[in-house]
């Protein structure tokens, strides 16, 4: 069942009227599954199909469950909705409104801070998708991985469920996301040696994305008490370090946000600009241009 | 070869596809290749370059996969791009290309001219970096084309300067004199290419930068029997023209080519030949007019589009 997508789920009948019906509700079924036909989010099996003209840029966002992984998703929707831009670049459209709406359901909160509701689950499909365009330089598709956090626990154990892993290696970007809460207290061994673990295993097994632009993501910043607290500021120290050797690569961003208050929340704005803005573009490769590629041969 | 097709999808795809699935289309992409011809080849390019729908791939691939498969084959247009650059791609660079020379070398000029499409937008190009590894194959089969036969013993010259006919020589001709003659031959071809060379220096002297460089690259391109007397033509269109860069908007050079008395339109057979289509109709490539070329780059555009008009028998 954990593998399933959420197209199955929706369109599973009960055994009962399984048995009742023949060839021609498998027939709807693949049908159905072929089509999008609503926006819920999308799962590995038919993320492609959204894919127009270029490839779309893939934002990983990586980290075990409790991080605030979907509530910043949630966030995110909520900002472009009621903005209508960011970063130079308006939100035009979603593949995916229901699988983010769902997201801004589920980041819902009580006043202490914890969800009111179920957090994302382990079959819900983890990719959401946001058309953006710019005055000059016209449309591009984000396509965001927000998967459950349980999962990305289960790769630690699970050789099997980790080799089944696509999309990490093929990020763009990669969100790393760490619980901000579990740096002063007494969790934290436990969250270092799980987060080291599911990251070596990740590099062992060579599905790392080595080339993708990194971000250290402390989430729930509000939370930490002091933030000069000395065995905060070692524990964040460690975790920096921990990434910095896995990826071989000094000097990755850290941003430490809360993001789930949307007023005035100055960090968490920035940080959206930084992802929502394009990476830099490689240059093109002054080969394809064979006519001047031959005359400069020839001077 | 499923490494470069996987290469090439993961360009376009977000999660790459599974081995299985890459296996299945080069599978198909062997059979389609098995029946390309130039046309066939022409349509691929278009597709990958232009973005055109290439609807004879799409319907033999989907034919193909649930017949051989018995599934439906449900793949984004943009994958149908990659497969048709794929297909070029194998035909012209791979060791089990049915192919033979000429065909990759024609190929490889197919992908040369219609690049011009993207002149100024290389960047919307799917996966650009198999396109220049195509582009030599042409370039290697004319270094072997244009080489000059060797020197062998002189049995023609230089007795018939001096004879009327092969009696006076007390000469049989025979296979064994082909060398010579075909050198003799090669010779006099580079004499009036040469000679070529200078008549339109001294004919077009006076006339505009983008006139010169039409008609130079036309009589290049036509003129010549040994169609590979030169072995570097944008060297010699080059020391024709001269280094001037300075642009214009091809709208204004066909405005200015077509205006000379001497222009006549010229009908072309490849899709590929961009330019010569654009010369004979607005509609034909109605967007390239806003392109900016120089008097060398466009000279050497229409030198290649008519080199394989020249080539091109059917």
């Amino acid at each position: 069942m954990d593998n399933m997508d959420t197209n199955d789920l929706l369109l599973q009948s009960s055994d009962e009227e399984k048995g009742k019906k023949d060839v021609d509700n498998v027939k709807t079924k693949v049908s159905l599954q072929d089509t999008l036909f609503y926006t819920d989010a999308l799962s590995e099996n038919n993320i492609n199909d959204i894919i127009t003209t270029q490839r779309p840029e893939l934002f990983v966002l990586f980290g075990l469950n409790d991080v605030g992984k979907t509530t910043f998703v949630g966030s995110l929707y909520h900002q472009l909705r009621i903005k209508g831009n960011m970063a130079e670049f308006e939100f035009v459209d979603s593949d995916t409104f229901a699988g983010l709406e769902r997201r801004v359901f589920l980041r819902k909160c009580s006043k202490d801070g914890r969800s009111d509701t179920n957090r994302t689950t382990r079959s819900e499909n983890p990719f959401l998708t946001l058309h953006m365009e710019h005055k000059i330089t016209g449309r591009r598709l984000i396509v965001l991985s927000d998967r459950a956090g349980e999962r990305y626990r289960d790769y630690i154990s699970k050789n099997e469920e980790l080799v089944k892993d696509k999309t990490i290696k093929y990020a763009n970007r990669l969100l790393l996301f760490i619980n901000a809460e579990e740096l002063s207290g007494r969790p934290y061994s436990n969250m270092k040696d799980e987060f080291k673990m599911l990251l070596h295993r990740l590099k062992e097994k060579d599905m790392l994305p080595f080339n993708a632009t990194k971000y250290i993501i402390f989430n729930k910043y509000d939370k930490v008490g002091d933030p000069e607290n000395h065995i905060l500021k070692d524990h964040e120290q460690e975790i920096i370090n921990i990434i910095d050797e896995i990826f071989e690569n000094e000097g990755i961003p850290q941003y430490r946000i809360n993001s789930k208050d949307l007023d005035q929340n100055k960090e968490l704005e920035e940080l959206f600009s930084i992802i929502i803005k394009p990476l830099k573009t490689r240059d093109t490769d002054l080969a394809l241009d064979w006519v001047n590629a031959s005359i400069k041969n020839n001077k | 070869m499923n490494a470069m097709l996987k290469e090439m999808l993961n360009c376009v795809l977000i999660i790459p596809y599974e081995e299985d699935m890459i296996s299945r289309l080069i599978t198909i992409n062997k059979k389609y290749a098995d029946r390309a011809n130039r046309q066939i080849i022409e349509d691929c390019v278009s597709a990958f370059v232009c973005g055109t729908r290439n609807d004879a791939l799409t319907s033999f691939f989907t034919e193909q996969y649930i017949g051989l498969y018995g599934e439906k084959l449900v793949l984004p247009q943009v994958v149908f791009y990659i497969l048709s650059e794929y297909v070029v791609y194998f035909l012209i660079m791979d060791s089990e290309s049915p192919c033979t020379n000429s065909d990759k070398m024609m190929y490889s000029l197919i992908v040369r001219n219609m690049m011009l499409i993207r002149k100024d937008s290389y960047n919307k190009l799917l996966a650009p970096e198999f396109i220049p590894p195509m582009y030599s194959v042409a370039d290697q089969y004319r270094k072997e084309k244009c080489q000059m036969e060797e020197d062998s013993d002189s049995k023609i010259t230089p007795e018939i300067f001096e004879s009327k006919n092969f009696v006076d020589m007390n000469f049989n001709l025979s296979e064994d004199h082909f060398q010579e003659i075909k050198r003799l031959s090669q010779k006099a071809e580079i004499w009036d290419y040469k000679e070529l060379i200078n008549n339109i220096k001294l004919k077009y002297k006076d006339k505009s930068p983008f006139i010169l460089a039409y008609f130079s690259a036309k009589l290049l391109a036509v003129t010549p029997r040994w169609k590979y007397v030169d072995s570097n033509p944008e060297k010699t269109l080059m020391n024709i023209l001269g280094s001037n860069l300075k642009k214009k908007k091809l709208e204004n050079i066909k405005a200015e080519v077509m205006e000379c008395d001497e222009y006549k339109s010229i009908d072309s057979k490849s899709k590929s030949s961009v330019l010569l289509a654009y010369m004979n109709s607005t509609e034909n490539f109605a967007e390239i007019g806003n392109l900016n070329f120089s008097k060398l780059e466009f000279a050497i555009y229409i030198y290649y589009e008519l080199f394989l008009e020249e080539q091109i028998k059917d």
